[in-house]
């Protein structure tokens, strides 16, 4: 029989380990990130072999996984805070899966073995969130109840109940601050509950994974083969903010680095990414590969700037008291900060640290809104999204409309898009039109009937 | 002197009885003898003369002693003349006959031909003699006394009609079989040359569908019998070889769901054999017919009989060298009026760099005039086609094949030996590809005393794959994507080029990276062991013991060297060890009782198998050119599966016979599995299979007239076979995963959900048939009616991942086969010089799926893409969106832009089905929009009849045959034509190109969800159509779905048996050159540019095809020579 603690953390280590390209071909180039000639994502087309990708590897093993061990540890008294831990991830997971896809199969997901349904019905995302709420909640009692009980299996925090407590907490938040476009008076309730219960105050309260060779960082391996730019967008903001980060994040390389490729320059000033206009000059600037390319690189779950970025602006909108400068601040030290756990060890100093923000407050004195900030918290929440959180980062780019990004001017013609709006939502796998049809079909009503990106197609907290 | 003691024993019995102990054989006439008396005696040690005198006193017969200890019963009284009978034996074109059996009729008393066909034998005169040999017809010969006998075997069309080997080896006369049984003989494979002998069986046997392997010789071949049986695995036969169930999974059988890549595949339990040592095949195609093997024969059965050192006394010698050409024939249907471009532009030097990706460009461009155009290496060129001829001549070379077959065999009284070596080489059309094989086979037969006869075999394979083309279009495949991916106007020499650094100018399905980049190498060793003792305990009662080991390890290579497309490169190295066992014990008793013969036997048997089968990935190559995979840096996960199953049966079968008239046989077999065990409740590991059959001739019984009528049987069966289930499948388990930070990761081992309970698959098939014989054998008819229902499907049902399992095990569906079978064969012309015979076979199937599991939902089973079963449809319909019409039927069409922008000024076809009310007005939801059905039926892929005519004709010395074969009706979805039609590349794209065509019918000038229909002034673009600026926006499934009837001349032979006389002066005995030829091109071909026989998949996703290996033709020559 199976230990229940190694599924955990078989479940912990997939989220990261396996296949990550939609978090690249779409995420990272919806977001300006970077270029590859291998995405569609750049051009705003879709491909059901990458769409599918993330609902594949989320749904089979890490969800079976979690599926097969929450009923057992459910029942079994000497595991209720690894039942609680399980508990927390599967809302990380399905948080994940339904601000990409709108609806999806919830309720009567992952019942094959234990109730035999083979059709599952997609559930609305209001009623997937209502629930991942209650989920949090109870797991957050829970490992209150029995904190001395370590976690099993768990890969973050050593066993420790306090870290997986902070990473609920700061779920809910994540929640709480997704709702502001529908239900602006739940945002602030669930903003002000997960910031009483504690939310990850550190870098050391951060999930992350430590990858090794064998259970490589799957974001690794997309990118070993593929000539990833950086995109124009991100340089030029960089460059203008004097951001230290530009030489982590990217290098001039003379070729493909799988092809012997290798650094001839980290002066940022000579970096070009890849651009939009074609009559551009021609893009000499990719990922560094370095930092990013060894399958050891850990992976950030979830970062902690996040939580920052993220209380800077539900102070400025009311939702929690505090000073929201000292949140913004805190999180672009810390992210800074956080780059060190990297490959290479890329080290930002005090000094440059506090030169960056000097340079960059967060009330903007042209024009000293709250909005105005609210633009440059969430720009900054883009800037600490490079890579690993990409994803995170086009949710947060939905919700706030920030950082204000152009799209692609020469995107295809001939899908129900119309040119040049960046997709919101992405396509449900084509296979459940098959395997599932009346469910996927009644669930695509919503988002235009049509399995694209249309204009219909968006997620409800998404209006 | 004999010791005898006899209880009112049959006078014929006695004879017998006096026979066996003596050395003494009689001869009689059967009305001249007291054939009522019965015999009652008590001898000891007495003389046999005295005992004859015994018997006969009284009786008023006597009896006369002649020499070589033969006495002959006669009425007292008649005068008894003997004589030596002297004669030669010769076939057909008078080569004397070695080993032929000279017997005295209603005699023991026997003689076998020397190396000059002669015999020599006193019996008295007015007997006859009875002449026979293997494949030809018995002949009887009145004896008078006088001259030497000339006897000339003319050779049975329909070879071994008499004795056929049966279910579980059994030697069985024709008369008595109540079911369908086709026999072939191994000379009919050989000579055709196929890689894999049982291609060779293509529209020679009604029922039997055959598909050469989708990857080039060595592949597993598809072959069905009677249409599906079964929803799961690949509906292969079982294939026993001499008595002994072999390994035969592919890697199409195995029981992955959704096979949908591609990957090597190194061939099936066929492909190993060496076709030079085949006797005979025989096609066990009906459930009753197969019953006695239980599960695993839902597929039917093929028995392979291996040849023994039989046929000639002393040494024999056999060589066999064969060359045959092979050249693969350029894809037609392709354009060559319109070049490369886009739109109906050409491309400018910024479409070039935006487009580097897509190779070479689309042939989307204008039409051709010998202008000037950018090329897509950037320089001005002349704007002219690049044919098919041209690029194949680049790409292909002539492929040859050679084969070398050397045989000694060696027969004594006692014992027959026989040792075979071959070796196959065949140097494929694609360059870097070729095929080895080497066989060894030894046979031993020996005989201890009368009583224990014994037979051993072993066959050692070797088989080489060198640069194996990939299934399903992967990277080493058909280079189809190439052809239908790039345009049809640059050089192909252009994307051999490589830049400075080594990278080629243009990677998409570059063929020149497959050639250069990609190695693809199996090797599969083989051991084919089997062992046959049985005791003949008495006249009546046999003990046989059969066991046989399969040993088949195969090592592969997969290796893509670092390119700018397959990045730092990668290694995969696999290894896979298959074994299968086999023991079964039999008891046979059988007797004639007057009118009533019985005939019965029991047995038991134990199988075993395991499959283990180790994979290793490592990328980055350190070493560009070193396929050793310690020369990666990253290694990705072991791979390693192990399944194994037993299985335990006990089997019994009876038949009883009247008057050698009317036979009646019941069989009976249950299997126990050890895949259905399970620690769960609902599962049962035991199934039984029994069947009937009857077999009544009536030309006998009725008394028919034998010139107009020579033989007239009534065939009338039943039986139930069914599948072995896999193996895994009904326990949860779990596997351990990588260990991170200390802590080891576990996961669910199971691929598939296992079910709450499994039954094996059985498939009940009802079998009525005749086999009639007209004006002495010269014109035979056989036709076979059967009804086959096939249960229980074990269904790797595909479930939506967010059930938590990618796919479950059902028994989840039933369907239903009805077929009709004819064989017809006429002997049109023969006389001593010229023979002209004529051999039709016909067989018509229909497949109907008659129930799924709800489970399934109306959605029904995917087996590939659009391949898909659906209660009501055959198993293996395609499925998608079809063309938009109207309640007529008239084709409705769309407003497009023609150039991308808003201006609709071109008009496409539309697609998706719409739903009419009675007076023809589309339905529409409660939104007001239409009800649109994108998965319409769109046709099945299983032909409505497929048929063969062979022609053989005789003239002395020369003999030519050729073969014609056919499928008609049934479907393929053919996605290299959605490819071909995108990239401007085939003729149906020409249609509308100069935008003049405006096409009849209606248009739809509103939204999708209101249309308003006005009559079309649009014209159409085949560009919008098939491309729509690369979204393939307006491109049905339809238009991908093309009729799969074609005639096919399959084969021509043209053999010459050079005279006795010429060879009288060599060593050598016999000689044979014949020319051959196969595939020579199609009567008929409604599958544009690809080979309607090709196939993606030799499993359920049969039908779906990426373009496969062209159709290439074979031209070659065989010389058979025997010392």
């Amino acid at each position: 029989s199976p230990n229940l603690g190694y599924m955990f953390s078989d479940a912990l280590v997939k989220t990261s380990q396996l296949d990550m390209e939609p978090r690249t071909n779409y995420c990272a180039a919806f977001m300006q990130y970077g270029y590859s000639d291998f995405w569609s994502g750049t051009n705003y087309m879709q491909s059901d072999d990458i769409a599918r990708r993330y609902w594949n590897n989320f749904y089979i093993p890490v969800l079976q996984n979690l599926e097969y061990i929450l009923p057992l540890l459910k029942t079994d008294n000497s595991m209720a805070t690894t039942y609680a831990a399980a508990r927390i991830w599967r809302v990380f997971i399905y948080q994940k899966l339904t601000d990409f896809y709108g609806d999806i199969p919830y309720s009567q997901a992952g019942k094959a073995l234990s109730a035999g349904v083979f059709t599952p019905a997609y559930d609305k995302q209001q009623l997937i969130y209502t629930d991942l709420i209650s989920e949090l909640r109870d797991a957050i009692r829970t490992l209150e109840a029995n904190a001395p009980e370590n976690v099993q299996g768990d890969q973050f925090y050593g066993g420790n109940t306090g870290g997986w407590r902070k990473l609920a907490a700061s779920l809910l938040l994540r929640i709480g601050m997704r709702l502001i476009k529908v239900d602006a008076m739940q945002a602030k309730s669930l903003v002000t509950e997960a910031y009483n219960y504690g939310v990850m105050a550190s870098n050391a309260d951060m999930p992350v994974l430590k990858h090794n060779t064998n259970a490589p960082n799957g974001y690794a391996f997309n990118l070993s083969d593929q000539h990833f730019f950086l995109h124009q967008t991100l340089i030029n903001h960089m460059r203008a903010s004097g951001d230290p980060r530009l030489k982590v994040y990217g290098a001039v390389y003379d070729k493909e680095a799988f092809l012997g490729g290798v650094i001839t320059s980290t002066d940022t000033a000579t970096y070009r990414g890849y651009s939009f206009d074609s009559s551009g000059p021609i893009p000499t600037t990719r990922v560094n590969y370095s930092v990013y390319q060894p399958r050891d690189t850990p992976f950030f779950d979830f970062q902690y700037a996040e939580v920052e970025f993220l209380l800077a602006e539900a102070v400025l909108r009311g939702f929690i008291t505090g000073d929201a400068n000292t949140h913004y601040q805190a999180g672009i030290t810390a992210h800074m900060q956080s780059l060190a756990l990297l490959p290479t060890s890329p080290t930002i100093s005090n000094a440059q640290i506090n030169a960056y923000l000097a340079k960059n407050p967060m009330v903007d004195p042209a024009n000293p809104t709250a909005e105005r900030s609210i633009e440059i918290i969430n720009t900054e929440f883009w800037v600490a999204g490079f890579m690993f959180d990409a994803d995170e980062v086009y949710a947060n780019w939905r919700r706030t409309g920030y950082p204000k990004l152009i799209p692609n001017p020469n995107t295809i013609t001939g899908v129900s898009n119309s040119p040049g709006v960046i997709p919101r939502k992405l396509p449900y796998p084509e296979l459940e039109f098959t395997l599932n049809n009346a469910n996927a079909t009644s669930a695509l009503s919503a988002y235009g009937g049509m399995n694209d990106f249309n204009e219909h197609a968006r997620v409800w907290w998404d209006k | 002197k004999i010791s005898l003691k006899l209880k009112r024993t049959d006078f014929k019995k006695a004879l017998k009885a006096i026979e066996k102990r003596s050395d003494y054989h009689f001869v009689y006439s059967e009305k001249k003898i007291p054939a009522d008396k019965k015999v009652t005696l008590q001898v000891t040690n007495t003389e046999v003369t005295l005992i004859l005198d015994q018997i006969l006193a009284n009786t008023g017969y006597s009896y006369k002693k002649l020499p070589n200890n033969l006495i002959v019963i006669i009425p007292a009284g008649e005068r008894v003349a003997t004589g030596e009978a002297e004669g030669q034996v010769l076939d057909e074109n008078d080569n004397p006959l070695v080993g032929a059996n000279v017997q005295v009729q209603n005699s023991s008393y026997k003689t076998v031909t020397d190396v000059n066909g002669e015999f020599i034998l006193p019996v008295p005169d007015n007997s006859t003699l009875v002449v026979s040999y293997v494949g030809y017809i018995t002949s009887e010969i009145q004896f008078d006394g006088l001259g030497k006998l000339t006897i000339k075997m003319s050779p049975d069309d329909k070879a071994l009609n008499e004795v056929v080997v049966t279910a579980l080896g059994l030697n069985k006369n024709e008369r008595r079989l109540g079911y369908s049984v086709t026999t072939v003989n191994g000379s009919e494979v050989t000579e055709t040359r196929e890689p894999t002998f049982v291609n060779a069986l293509a529209g020679k046997v009604a029922g039997l569908t055959v598909q050469s392997p989708p990857n080039g010789p060595g592949g597993s071949s598809r072959i069905i019998l009677r249409g599906y049986s079964s929803f799961s695995g690949s509906n292969q036969p079982l294939y026993v070889v001499d008595g002994v169930p072999i390994t035969s999974t592919t890697k199409e059988n195995t029981e992955e769901p959704l096979k949908v890549f591609g990957g090597s595949d190194p061939g099936d339990g066929l492909s190993s054999i060496n076709p030079d040592d085949i006797e005979t095949i025989t096609v066990l195609k009906g459930a009753s017919a197969a019953a006695l093997y239980g599960g695993g024969a839902q597929g039917g059965v093929i028995l392979i009989t291996t040849k023994k050192g039989l046929k000639s006394p002393g040494v024999g010698i056999d060589f066999n060298s064969n060359t045959v050409l092979e050249q693969v024939k350029p894809y037609d249907g392709f354009q060559y009026e319109y070049g490369r471009g886009n739109n109906g532009r050409l491309y400018t030097a910024a479409d070039n760099i935006s487009n580097s990706n897509y190779l070479t460009g689309q042939s989307w461009g204008v039409k051709f005039a010998g202008q000037q155009y950018l090329g897509a290496d950037g320089k001005m060129g002349v704007y002219k086609p690049q044919t098919m001829q041209e690029r194949f001549d680049a790409l292909y070379r002539t492929g040859i094949s050679t084969t070398n077959s050397l045989a000694f065999s060696k027969t004594t009284e006692n014992n027959s030996f026989r040792a075979s070596l071959s070796q196959t080489r065949n140097n494929t059309p694609t360059p870097g590809s070729n095929y080895q094989r080497y066989n060894g086979v030894l046979r031993f037969v020996q005989d201890f005393g009368d009583k224990l006869h014994t037979d051993f075999k072993a066959d050692l394979s070797r088989v080489l794959r060198i640069n194996a083309p990939l299934l399903r279009g992967d990277d080493r495949g058909s280079f189809v994507k190439y052809f239908t991916r790039s345009d049809n106007t640059t050089d192909i020499a252009f994307l051999d080029q490589k830049d400075a650094n080594g990278n080629y100018l243009y990677v998409y399905t570059n063929p020149y990276i497959q050639l250069q980049k990609i190695v693809n190498n199996q090797t599969q060793n083989r051991i084919l062991s089997s062992a046959n003792i049985t005791y003949d305990v008495t006249d009546h009662l046999h003990v046989n013991l059969i066991g046989g080991f399969d040993y088949v390890t195969t090592d592969g290579l997969l290796v893509n060297f670092p390119n700018n497309k397959n990045g730092s490169g990668s290694i995969t190295t696999s290894a896979i060890d298959q074994r299968r066992s086999d023991i079964r014990a039999m008891l046979n008793y059988d007797r004639t009782f007057n009118d009533f013969s019985i005939s019965t036997f029991a047995g038991a048997e134990f199988q075993g198998s395991t499959f283990s089968s180790l994979t290793l990935t490592g990328t980055g190559l350190t070493d560009p050119t070193s396929t050793n995979i310690n020369n990666t840096t990253v290694g990705l996960p072991v791979q390693v599966s192990v399944p194994r199953s037993k299985s335990h049966s006990v089997f019994a079968e009876t038949q009883f016979g009247y008057k050698n008239l009317l036979f009646l046989e019941v069989t009976a077999r249950n299997d126990w599995y050890s895949a259905l065990s399970s620690t769960r409740p609902g599962f049962v590991n035991h199934i039984f299979y029994p069947s009937a059959n009857m077999s009544f001739i009536f030309s006998d019984a009725l008394n028919i007239n034998p010139d107009i009528l020579s033989f007239g049987k009534l065939r009338l069966a039943v039986g139930q076979t069914g599948s072995n289930p896999t193996p895994n499948q009904t326990d949860l388990t779990f596997k351990y995963t990588e260990t991170v930070n200390g802590i080891p990761g576990q996961q669910i081992n199971n691929s598939s959900l296992p079910p709450t309970s499994l039954r094996p698959e059985t498939t009940t098939e009802t079998e009525v048939g005749t086999e009639l014989k007209f004006f002495k054998n010269r014109f035979l008819l056989d036709v076979a009616w059967y009804n086959k229902t096939s249960k229980n499907f074990l269904l790797p049902v595909t479930l939506p991942v967010a059930t938590g399992f990618a796919a479950t095990y059902q028994n989840a569906g039933s369907m239903v086969n009805r077929g009709l079978e004819l064989l017809l064969n006429a002997t049109a012309i023969k006389t001593s010089d010229f023979a002209w015979n004529i051999s039709v076979n016909y067989a018509k199937n229909r497949n109907r799926v008659t129930e799924l599991s709800d489970a399934l939902g109306t959605n029904g089973v995917a087996f590939y893409y659009n391949i898909k079963a659906k209660v009501g449809y055959p198993l293996g319909s395609i499925f998608g969106t079809a063309l938009r019409r109207d309640a007529n039927g008239n084709l409705l069409y769309k407003a497009v832009s023609a150039d991308g922008t808003t201006n609709k000024n071109a008009s496409v076809i539309d697609k998706g089905t719409l739903s009419f009310d009675a007076a023809g007005n589309p339905l529409r939801n409660a939104a007001g929009g239409l009800i649109v059905n994108n998965e319409t039926y769109l046709g099945s892929v299983n032909p409505d009849w497929s048929g063969g005519l062979m022609n053989t004709f005789r003239y002395k010395n020369w003999r030519l045959s050729f073969l014609i074969d056919g499928q008609f009706g049934g479907k393929i979805f053919e996605d290299g034509a959605r490819w071909a039609a995108f990239f401007g590349n085939s003729e149906k794209t020409l249609l509308g190109r100069d935008g003049t065509y405006i096409p009849q019918g209606m248009i739809n000038t509103g939204t999708d969800a209101a249309p308003v229909y006005v009559a079309n002034t649009l014209p159409y673009s085949p560009y919008q159509q098939y491309n729509a600026a690369a979204s393939l926006a307006y491109y049905a499934d339809e238009m991908s779905v093309y009729s799969r009837t074609f005639i096919k001349f399959r084969q021509i032979t043209l053999g010459y048996t050079f005279p006795k006389k010429l060879l009288a002066a060599t060593p050598i005995k016999s000689a044979t050159f014949s020319l051959i030829a196969r595939n020579l091109f199609f009567f008929r071909k409604d599958l544009p540019i690809f080979d309607p026989e090709s196939s993606d998949s030799i499993g359920n996703g049969y039908g779906y095809d990426t373009g496969g290996l062209p159709t290439s033709r074979t031209f070659g020559f065989n010389l058979s020579v025997s010392f």
